[in-house]
């Protein structure tokens, strides 16, 4: 579990040379948009993989990041840089109160607790006209500065930009829950919370420590959506994300972070890649996914070679 | 003034029969099976396509598409516990795992829905109603249909609450609900009352989805807000207590009628979920449920 | 009437039950004693159906019944009675036996509970209080009257004794002999050594999974082993 596995790092090689061997628009909106959600998935599963703490708002965390991200550099005219860190600290806020009431909460209820803060999150922003802008919104708000503005560079230079900094986060959370102590605790809380209580970790800071280190990242993976896509609506804090990055997440294997990861960059690639076969076959494939792994193989993709 | 809270309240308790047929189904599952079903509202959206193709691609009568939801519903809700609930039971080994049958339903949610987008499209159909014309009680004027939803909302629910109180299945359900160990002690078959009782609870959902979707109009996820306002209402009325979900359906829909008087109506909808959120801190089991073990 | 020949059983990977054999004839009480952990519940368990064996053969009259669930086992006449929360404690004393007539016509559910409530007069006053307002002798002879609607050949009882006052414990037994003397056929596994030794037929012993002696009431008093070991050093 600790060694540096081949195949992500495969993955992760074959996707940083992709705007070099395929310069080719839509193979890059793809792969920008994947590893946005590389990154929404592995904030995930370090909660609620890792840590046990199953969450079903992850949109909610997301949205934040994004319309925080892009009400400041819009009304308060943030540079984009610091736009994301916004973002990310407000997400990173909200979910240390989330965090709150997960120290009482268990199993379904804690799943519960989590939907209903998405959903007034949604709530909020598709009716708080003035600082979201609504069902429309928000949008002419610019995108990183310095980046070259021929449209093909542009791109490239973009997925650089969104790839780097997924790819540190990523790297920075693996970390945190493979080499440090918070990690072990992240994952005797998941196993058996009393026997670690009992064991003397204070699962409380950890717990709190998931709660925003998770969201503070999902915030980010907003930021940086918003500035890539230029537009923010409120159907980012719709379920249909939260199941997107459960599904991601389960089929990759839960309590991996990498296979999260892997499960995101080929699920995207599918959703995506089916919208020729039929825009709307692509969600039936990821509901079939999601019942077919968390049955036969609860441990994703990661699991497959493991239990082979 | 007075005349405004008669009228919001009369409002509020019609709503209720709807809330009613969602959360009662929805507790019940999970008091019998212990799975939040989070594509219930599937079953609604499926009841109203059932509507749809009976009353306007069949022409047949209302009500042949009513009892066709029903029956459709309950049907398609049968196979749900033996192809995905057992095997992950199985597979789980015994071990609770709560929110892991929230991902399994989860995905079966998604699978749904994004299916009768891709078999219907994702038009708003329209469905005649089954009764037309309007009620007028001086302060405030209900359809017919509405008061149709109220009324067999109020049948089938009576009918269940007999059913779980008199007759040996309802028995049977209550006492699986309780404690299956002795349930099974006493020769009940578990496998057949979970199936039983999760394809009971949807078909309600399905016949309310099927009353509704002249007022609704059908499209895939016109069930999805309703499921998790339904989730609010459950854990207001404790989980897996369908007396108390039925309470929490009224006091729910007639707060949030209410509400309607006081801040601007799209707001409505947040009572419900500020509602479960604060529940959920003070007191998990809801109004009427049991103890949570934390 | 029932015969376990080498039954291993546990939960999951975990094996508690080694190797256990026993018998018992048609219409006789046979005990289980054995230090805690030995898998005394685990072997009930296993006969009733709640736990599937690992390996060896359950037969009821002939019948290999290893591996079924409890709800078929029941309607081959068998009862099982749990150490605690064998109650629908939120339902009434009369639901609960009407429960327990679950697999019976309602003709005969009804002559059985008018038979219960002859038997047990404090029933028929009590029947419609909920069952966990009762007291805890008064829960365990509930349990006792509702396994008999469906007249059982065969109760398998868990520690019929446990937690009960000794005037509730002589109640309990006497109620059991009496349906020992009409037919009924007991397997009993007790903490209680003394309260068993007194009526069992034959007694088994069970240690760390597996049969260490077996033998008559008077058989096992006689060994001074396993008077030392199991019955307590003073034991008559």
């Amino acid at each position: 579990m600790t060694r540096v596995r081949p195949l992500p790092l495969a993955v992760a090689a074959g996707a940083a040379l992709l705007p070099v061997l395929l310069p080719h628009p839509f193979v890059l909106t793809i792969a920008t948009q994947a590893a946005i959600w590389a990154l929404l998935a592995a904030s995930w599963d370090l909660l609620s993989g890792y840590t046990g703490q199953i969450s079903f708002g992850h949109a909610g965390f997301f949205a934040l990041g994004a319309y925080a991200a892009a009400a400041a550099t819009k009304h308060a005219d943030v540079s984009p840089w610091l736009g994301l860190l916004v973002g990310a600290a407000i997400a990173t806020a909200v979910g240390l109160l989330t965090g709150f009431p997960a120290l009482r909460l268990r199993g379904h209820y804690l799943a519960l607790v989590t939907l209903g803060l998405a959903e007034i999150i949604r709530l909020v922003a598709q009716n708080w006209l003035a600082l979201t802008g609504g069902p429309f919104g928000i949008h002419d708000f610019r995108s990183f500065p310095g980046l070259p503005a021929a449209a093909m560079a542009h791109r490239q230079a973009m997925y650089g930009v969104v790839v780097v900094i997924v790819t540190v986060s990523i790297a920075a959370m693996y970390l945190l829950c493979e080499r440090t102590n918070a990690g072990k605790a992240f994952r005797a809380i998941r196993e058996d919370e009393v026997l670690a209580q009992t064991l003397g970790i204070n699962t409380t800071r950890y717990k709190l420590l998931a709660f925003a280190v998770s969201s503070g990242f999902a915030g980010l993976a907003g930021g940086l959506y918003a500035y890539y896509v230029q537009l923010v609506s409120p159907t980012v804090a719709s379920a249909a994300t939260t199941s997107l990055v459960i599904g991601m997440a389960v089929f990759g294997g839960l309590g991996t972070l990498w296979g999260p990861v892997l499960g995101a960059l080929l699920l995207y690639g599918l959703y995506e890649g089916l919208r020729f076969v039929g825009v709307v076959y692509n969600l039936v494939a990821v509901g079939l996914v999601i019942m077919v792994f968390v049955i036969y193989f609860p441990r994703g993709l990661a699991g497959i070679r493991r239990s082979a | 003034m007075l005349e405004s809270l008669l009228e919001f309240l009369i409002q509020g308790v019609v709503l209720g029969g709807l809330y009613a047929l969602f959360a009662v189904g929805l507790s019940l599952i999970f008091g019998v099976l212990d799975v939040i079903n989070v594509a219930h509202g599937e079953f609604f959206a499926i009841g109203g396509y059932m509507a749809f193709t009976a009353v306007v691609l069949l022409h047949l009568p209302g009500a042949v598409g009513i009892v066709g939801a029903a029956v459709g519903t309950f049907l398609l809700g049968l196979c749900v516990y033996p192809l995905l609930i057992a095997p992950l039971k199985r597979h789980l080994g015994g071990r609770p795992q709560g929110p892991l049958y929230l991902v399994l339903t989860l995905g079966l949610s998604t699978f749904l829905q994004s299916s009768l987008l891709a078999i219907a499209g994702g038009d708003y159909l329209r469905v005649p109603p089954q009764v037309t014309g309007i009620l007028d009680l001086g302060v405030t004027a209900v359809s017919f249909q509405r008061l149709l939803v109220l009324g067999v909302a109020a049948v089938l629910l009576t009918a269940l609450f007999l059913f779980l109180r008199f007759h040996p299945e309802g028995l049977a359900v209550r006492a699986v609900s309780q404690n299956p160990d002795a349930a099974q002690a006493m020769g009940i078959n578990l496998p057949r009352v979970f199936a039983f009782t999760l394809a009971l609870g949807v078909a309600l959902a399905g016949v309310g989805g099927a009353l509704m979707a002249p007022l609704f109009n059908v499209y895939p996820a016109v069930g999805f807000p309703l499921t998790i306002k339904a989730f609010a209402i459950t854990i207001l009325g404790g989980m897996g207590n369908p007396a108390g979900a039925l309470v929490a359906s009224f006091l729910v829909s007639i707060a949030e009628s209410l509400s309607v008087m006081v801040i601007p109506s799209q707001w409505q909808n947040l009572i419900a979920f500020a509602v479960m959120i604060v529940m959920l801190l003070i007191r998990p089991r809801g109004l009427f449920g049991r103890a949570v073990s934390r | 009437m029932l015969e376990l020949e080498g039954v291993r059983s546990g939960y999951g990977k975990l094996e508690i039950l080694q190797s256990a054999s026993l018998h018992v004839p048609d219409g006789e009480i046979v005990g289980i004693i054995g230090p805690n952990g030995a898998g005394k519940s685990t072997l009930l368990k296993t006969v009733f159906g709640y736990l599937p064996p690992f390996a060896g053969r359950i037969a009821l009259d002939g019948l290999p019944i290893a591996g079924r669930r409890p709800d078929e086992i029941v309607r081959w006449g068998v009862g099982y009675l749990a150490q605690a929360g064998g109650l629908f404690a939120e339902m009434s004393v009369h639901d609960n036996l009407v429960l327990g007539g679950y697999t019976v016509s309602r003709a005969e559910k009804r002559n059985a509970i008018e038979h219960v409530y002859t038997r047990f007069p404090l029933f028929r006053d009590r029947r419609r209080q909920l069952a966990g307002a009762l007291s805890g002798g008064e829960q365990r002879l509930l349990a006792i009257a509702r396994a008999l609607i469906v007249r059982p050949r065969l109760l398998l009882l868990d520690e019929p004794s446990a937690a009960l006052a000794p005037r509730f414990i002589d109640e309990v037994y006497a109620t059991l002999m009496a349906l020992n003397r009409d037919g009924i056929a007991l397997l009993i596994v007790e903490q209680n050594v003394e309260a068993i030794l007194a009526v069992a037929h034959r007694v088994f012993v069970l240690d760390l999974g597996q049969n260490a002696f077996d033998g008559t009431p008077a058989e096992l008093r006689a060994s001074d082993s396993i008077r030392r070991l199991y019955l307590g050093e003073d034991a008559a």
